[in-house]
């Protein structure tokens, strides 16, 4: 299992914040294809195939999505929220990935069935152990069916 | 002595009628009488018919007016009551007696003038009883002029003493009248007296029934015009004395305002009837305000009006409960957009320094290779720098999250919190190798577990960071267990603080080092002081300064 890579959905507007992610991935040991998109639109599409994500190929259906909350044009909440609404997708770990640790946000965030929370750490050290442990969560906790998308 | 005067003035008036015509009398029959004799002298020298007539007529007279004095009659010579005066009585009549001896010798002479003549002894005997008879007479008279004297002095007695009745009775009229004037006088003047306070009490009752209005009215003003809401109410409880609804007797125009309800909505009706919706512990709370007289201050967010109301109550009688409430939504959504605002700007001012951060740790890590040491000293430079950063942005969120309406309260052992906080610290202890003596059984207090650790952590926190270089952190923890408050302390033997610093410490951003002696924030204690004022309590130092400093902090019980 620890060869077989995992499809990441990383949900992100900020450059930096892709660049540091993706690095810090890579520290932490976290095998991994990483797809990214730049805002809530965007996500929604990957996940529906929709416009520039049609191609199943390149757009798998990831076995975990990192989102941040503040996204342009469709917020974070309201990807979360379509994700667990819908019987296809709800089984896909969500970690809430975010700088707001406003208690509002992570009510929310909760009760639209996050599967975790975690608030980005200012030091990179930190965040890269944080990134390990949401490997580690995925790959030990994760029970969902493989799908063979072929 | 009445019957005195009585009599004295009975006798005295009896003068004037009595005593004069009986000594008018006696005085007649002394000069018949005398007359007679007289006349018997002339008979003696002859002229005998004639003078026997005269002497006869002056004899009949005598007796007539005799007659006059022992009987009483109303006649031409006038009018004669008969004599009273036993004595005197006795007296006439035995004048009267020796008037009839006198008229025999006399009737005697003359018929012995007839027959044998002149006889001297015959004279004698009749000169004689002539001067018996004239003695009797005159004896009369001065009893009679006696009796007049006595009389008249009796009269004279009573008159003046009449008259000093009369003065006496004048005097007492006049005295009387004057006391009578007197007391009209008073009476009259009590009676304006009475009056014009009368007219007073109510000039002054009008006065203050026009004062009372115009208050009455000012008030109303107030009342009316105030824009705080407010409202009468009273409570109404159940069998058990257990609020359970209230009803509203007065509201002034803010309230109608604030809360869109109008008067007849709401006078005279309870509030189940009138706001069906209305929040249950608020009627618990009120009803606490109207049954123990204890006022209360609180904010209120109203489901059924869309609101948030700061609310006074206070009980103005027993049984019911005065609200006194301002509109502070604007406040509450002012003080959030601020929250909101502190909130946004702190998250994103962290978000430059988290790439700040990992970039740099980016560059040492797959370039660190090619860097020389000062560029490693630069990069540490940077995070060093970025790690200040993101302390003084914690710092500031954590004081923006101080509100009034704070946290939780529940009963805490302030051991176990200290507990909790030392082993938070455990590594700084270690590092300091610092001693921490923590009194035993410290009591609990009724304050938010988080708020708490936050005032001992950063004193501890403290108390080691500003120790003397080469001496360990020595640090006490107490209290002083007062009759309303605890006042707890935290005591080190560092560097200490100069008494002109002991208030300027707490201020925002107030260090008295310079940054690479003393990291930090300069927020730390700005925190406390806000912290432990929300409580309603306060915080300052005593210190000597190279020796040690003791921080205080005195929270409600």
């Amino acid at each position: 299992m620890n060869s077989t890579a995992i499809e990441i959905l990383l949900v992100e507007d900020d450059p930096d914040d892709i660049e540091l992610t993706q690095k810090a991935l890579v520290s932490g040991n976290v095998i991994n294809n990483l797809h990214i998109v730049r805002d809530g639109q965007e996500a929604l599409d990957f996940l529906y195939r929709k416009g520039d994500y049609e191609d199943e190929k390149t757009s798998p259906r990831p076995g975990l999505i990192l989102l941040d909350i503040k996204l342009p044009k469709v917020d974070g909440t309201e990807v979360l929220k379509q994700i667990k609404s819908d019987p296809d997708l709800l089984r896909i770990p969500v970690v809430m990935l975010t700088t707001s640790k406003r208690e509002e946000d992570i009510f929310k965030s909760y009760s639209n069935h996050a599967n975790s929370y975690i608030e980005k750490p200012v030091a990179f050290e930190d965040f890269i152990s944080t990134i390990k442990g949401i490997g580690l969560y995925w790959l030990i906790t994760n029970t969902m069916p493989t799908r063979n998308d072929g | 002595m009445t019957l005195t005067i009585l009599f004295s003035f009975v006798s005295g008036s009896r003068m004037s009628s009595q005593y004069t015509s009986w000594i008018d009398a006696v005085m007649e029959v002394k000069y018949e009488v005398t007359s007679s004799h007289l006349w018997l002298e002339e008979v003696l020298a002859g002229d005998r018919d004639l003078a026997i007539d005269a002497a006869m007529d002056h004899m009949n007279e005598a007796d007539w007016f005799v007659h006059l004095l022992l009987k009483g009659e109303d006649s031409e010579d006038g009018t004669f009551d008969k004599l009273e005066d036993p004595v005197l009585i006795h007296a006439a009549e035995d004048m009267k007696e020796t008037l009839l001896v006198f008229r025999s010798i006399f009737s005697e002479r003359v018929a012995s003038l007839e027959s044998s003549g002149i006889g001297s002894d015959i004279d004698q005997h009749f000169d004689r009883i002539f001067g018996e008879l004239i003695e009797k007479v005159e004896d009369i008279e001065d009893m009679l002029q006696n009796n007049l004297r006595l009389d008249l002095q009796h009269f004279k007695f009573a008159q003046i003493f009449l008259t000093i009745i009369c003065v006496s009775l004048i005097v007492f009229v006049g005295v009387v009248f004057y006391r009578f004037d007197t007391q009209r006088k008073i009476d009259v003047k009590i009676l304006l007296e009475a009056k014009i306070q009368s007219d007073q009490e109510t000039f002054a009752r009008e006065k203050m029934t026009v004062e009372l209005q115009k208050s009455e009215m000012k008030f109303r003003h107030l009342f009316d015009n105030m824009t705080s809401g407010f409202a009468l109410h009273e409570i109404i409880t159940d069998d058990n004395g257990k609020p359970i609804d209230y009803r509203f007797l007065d509201i002034n125009r803010s309230f109608e305002k604030l809360t869109g309800l109008s008067k007849g909505d709401l006078i005279g009706k309870t509030v189940h009837e009138a706001l069906p919706g209305a929040e249950k512990d608020l009627i618990e709370k009120f009803g606490e305000v109207a049954l123990t007289g204890k006022p209360i201050e609180f904010e209120q967010s109203t489901a059924e009006l869309n609101k948030y109301y700061h609310i006074n109550a206070y009980c103005p009688d027993k049984g019911k409960f005065a609200v006194i409430f301002s509109d502070i939504s604007d406040k509450k959504i002012a003080d959030q957009e601020l929250k909101d605002f502190v909130y946004t700007v702190s998250h994103d001012l962290k978000a430059p320094l988290r790439k700040l951060d990992g970039f740099a740790k980016l560059l040492e890590t797959e370039y660190g290779d090619k860097l020389n040491d000062e560029a490693f000293h630069y990069l540490d430079r940077i995070t060093g720098n970025t790690q200040q950063m993101k302390l003084l942005i914690d710092d500031l969120l954590e004081l923006s999250r101080i509100g009034k309406t704070d946290l939780e309260t529940s009963d805490l052992s302030i051991n176990t919190v200290l507990e909790r906080v030392l082993d938070d610290l455990k590594d700084t202890i270690a590092d300091k190798n610092a001693v921490i003596h923590i009194a035993e059984n410290m009591p609990s207090v009724k304050i938010n577990k988080t708020r708490l650790s936050q005032i001992f952590s950063n004193l501890i926190g403290n108390a080691m960071k500003f120790s003397r270089e080469g001496v360990p952190p020595e640090i006490e923890i107490g209290y002083t267990l007062n009759p309303r408050n605890i006042c707890l302390f935290v005591k080190d033997n560092g560097i200490g603080i100069e008494e002109q610093y002991y208030t300027k410490i707490f201020s925002i951003f107030q260090r008295l080092h310079k940054k690479e002696d003393y990291e930090g924030t300069g927020i730390g204690l700005t925190i406390i002081k806000r912290i432990v004022a929300n409580m309603g309590g306060s915080v300052w130092v005593e210190s000597e300064f190279g020796k040690g400093s003791t921080f205080y902090f005195k929270v409600p019980k």
